[in-house]
């Protein structure tokens, strides 16, 4: 189905008076959650999954859909009247944002924000609408040995390429794909890792890992350097741009927008990499009566563009999501999970045998967008309240979700036991600066890179040569090589020619 | 060699832990990987593979960071840790009292229960001195969360003692 006749469809359904209470619902959740600091879409999106047993699938990809936008425009509210980024994608935002707050800019700040989400959102949904029929097209072509590669590749790029190091990076998806073992195995009906425990056979619960990683040990790493105090939030003011704020943010908005979606697009899903060029190219390209502004007083350039590039990288992560069923954020990893649940395999065939599914979602994601920069403009105030719910019923408030989230999988205490070891794991691994997203991504994509695997060596009768003897899956394998010894050996000719290079563009905070 | 001393030599101990403790999980991959059965119908590729091969590679990780804590490790170049306020023990023993009590106390007598003493240790772990307080926001919100569980998203919870009460008081069947 062409674009034009999808989205037109997909339109007529998405404004049904329940899709729209779905979105609505989801946008407001999204932002509550993205502005509370400590919780994300990833873990809010695991604790509705039972919602998938009660409402068709339709309606709960709107409900997701929303909470993962909401998350991105409520993230940036936190980044800037707390100075605290919820999200890795808001750190940047805060650089410039929060000097704003400081000099009673907030108002500004939270505009461009919003209007430049707003304006990244949509063109990343564009993006969505019309390269994903392109994308899918070229995916009825890969066959299982590609997409194993390819699975390889996103394995690779979102453990090794982004975070601090490539060896923590890859420890952390190796644990996720050892937990992703855990069961009977599909084809042939063994148990794996189950350490002859009955309970794992059915394999371990994503919502349980999930809520581990993100709210159990989050909580707990937060009490280990606790220090009591409230923080200061600061007062929003008036959300106004002014003609000349316009001026300035505009330019930053759309070059935000484009530089964020190709790089959602790419298995290198991650909103950091953007958002810090973005900052960087903002700063090169400012007039020079507003460049002392940089650092010092907060200028407002360096909050459109980041802000607009994490909604667009945001947005393009769909793409890899909904074409190729390939996961490269822990939110996109859940969602495929909730799909998953609904018997429903993403991928190009998604976009055939359930048109009305995808661009009812598509065209959701626009409704979304309107709604977002409705709620988040004249409502701030409301969210800039919820702020300042204190610290301590805020902490165990979310372990009281974590709780029944995983307690109402099988009512079992293992279940909580195993929730709290894999949370402590998860405080010592935000301690040692281990990514967690790469857990999530390799839990889930792991079984299914098994299952490609052993499809392609079926098809080719045990010759294990098929990977590299078939040209796509080859490109795909050499791209995965170059993109894991690339940086290290880049890193190596720049530390042999100049000596310390890396400090000396570190942001300073 | 010339060994040069800084001021405040950083311990390698916490770093070279984190590394034997990957070994040690890649181990135990391993020794699970070798007793799964080997499966009567033929299958190209085994049970046994996968596992291997992320048992391997979790081992080579392993030894991949204790190489590099023994180097001096990689905690002291953590920008979280430069000025990272000590351990907070209270917090620590507090929130890990909560937990417990949710483990002990969830089977016998039910969710909200369980959770609101959960509840009130996690916030007191947080600092919050309004115990009376913390107890009725937690019993309201603990019976909510589970109402909202049970009804809207139909997730199968057991009603617990004060479930029990509260469906019997607004006239309903207990299941």
């Amino acid at each position: 189905m062409d674009p034009i006749a999808g989205l037109s469809l997909g339109f007529a359904n998405a404004l049904s008076v329940t899709n729209l209470g779905w979105a609505l619902l989801g946008c407001f959740l999204g932002t509550a959650v993205g502005v509370l600091p400590g919780i994300g879409p990833a873990l809010t999106i695991a604790l509705l999954l039972p919602i998938t047993f009660q409402v068709n699938a339709t309606g709960a990809f709107i409900l997701f859909c929303g909470v993962f936008y909401g998350a991105m425009y409520g993230g940036s509210t936190t980044s800037i009247l707390l100075n605290t980024p919820g999200e890795s994608g808001s750190i940047i935002t805060a650089l410039e944002g929060a000097k704003m707050a400081r000099n009673g800019r907030a108002g500004p700040a939270l505009a461009t924000a919003a209007i430049g989400s707003f304006v990244a959102g949509t063109i990343g949904t564009l993006g969505i609408s019309f390269l994903g029929p392109i994308v899918v097209e070229l995916a009825l072509h890969l066959g299982p040995a590609e997409y194993f590669s390819l699975m390889l590749l996103c394995f690779v790029t979102v453990s090794a390429v982004l975070g601090g190091s490539a060896l923590r990076g890859l420890a952390s998806l190796f644990f996720g794909l050892l937990l992703g073992l855990i069961g009977i195995d599909l084809q042939t009906g063994q148990p794996r890792l189950t350490f002859g425990i009955p309970e794992l056979l059915d394999g371990v619960n994503v919502v349980l890992v999930a809520v581990a990683l993100f709210a159990v040990g989050e909580t707990l790493y937060l009490a280990w350097r606790y220090v009591e105090g409230s923080q200061e939030v600061r007062p929003v003011g008036r959300i106004m741009l002014s003609r000349s704020d316009l001026k300035r943010s505009i330019g930053p908005w759309f070059r935000g927008a484009l530089l964020g979606f190709p790089f959602g697009v790419l298995p290198a899903g991650g909103t950091e990499m953007p958002t810090m060029l973005s900052y960087y190219a903002e700063r090169k390209l400012v007039k020079p009566e507003y460049a002392k502004e940089f650092g010092t007083t907060g200028a407002i350039e360096g909050v459109a563009g980041p802000e607009a590039a994490n909604n667009a990288a945001a947005a393009g992560v769909l793409v890899p999501m909904l074409t190729l069923g390939l996961p490269t954020s822990a939110t996109a990893a859940i969602m495929l999970s909730a799909f998953q649940s609904y018997g429903i395999n993403p991928g190009p065939l998604l976009f055939q045998q359930q048109a009305d599914l995808v661009w009812t979602l598509i065209a959701s994601l626009y409704v979304a967008n309107i709604m977002l920069v409705v709620l988040n403009l004249p409502l701030v105030g409301l969210w800039a309240r919820i702020l300042k719910i204190p610290q301590p019923q805020l902490y165990a408030g979310i372990l009281v979700f974590a709780t029944i989230g995983t307690y109402g999988i099988s009512n079992s205490v293992t279940d909580l036991v195993l929730l709290y070891g894999i949370g402590i794991i998860a405080m010592f691994m935000r301690r040692f600066d281990f990514p967690t997203a790469p857990v999530v991504i390799g839990m889930i994509l792991g079984p299914m890179a098994e299952q490609a695997m052993r499809q392609a060596l079926t098809i080719s009768q045990g010759d294990w040569t098929t990977f590299v003897t078939r040209p796509i899956s080859l490109v795909i394998l050499l791209l995965a090589l170059l993109a894991l010894a690339g940086p290290r050996l880049y890193g190596f000719c720049t530390r042999r020619g100049s000596g310390h290079t890396r400090d000396a563009d570190a942001i300073d905070m | 060699m010339s060994i040069t001393l800084p001021r405040r030599e950083p311990s390698l101990w916490p770093d070279l832990m984190v590394g034997l403790f990957v070994l040690a999980l890649g181990g135990l991959a391993l020794w699970q990987a070798m007793v799964i059965p080997v499966s009567p119908i033929y299958a190209q590729v085994g049970p046994r593979a996968v596992p291997y091969v992320v048992a391997g590679g979790m081992l080579l990780l392993g030894a991949g960071l204790v190489y590099v804590a023994l180097r001096g490790g990689w905690s002291h170049e953590l920008e979280e840790m430069q000025d990272a306020p000590p351990t907070n023990w209270r917090a620590l023993t507090l929130l890990g009292a909560g937990l417990v009590a949710n483990l002990a106390l969830i089977g016998p007598l039910g969710f909200s229960v369980a959770a609101t003493a959960q509840f009130v240790l996690v916030a007191a772990a947080f600092g919050s001195r309004r115990f009376l307080r913390d107890l009725v926001l937690a019993l309201v919100l603990t019976l909510v969360v589970w109402f909202g569980f049970v009804e809207v998203l139909g997730v199968n919870i057991g009603a617990g003692v004060l479930e029990g009460l509260v469906l019997r008081a607004l006239g309903r069947e207990v299941p």
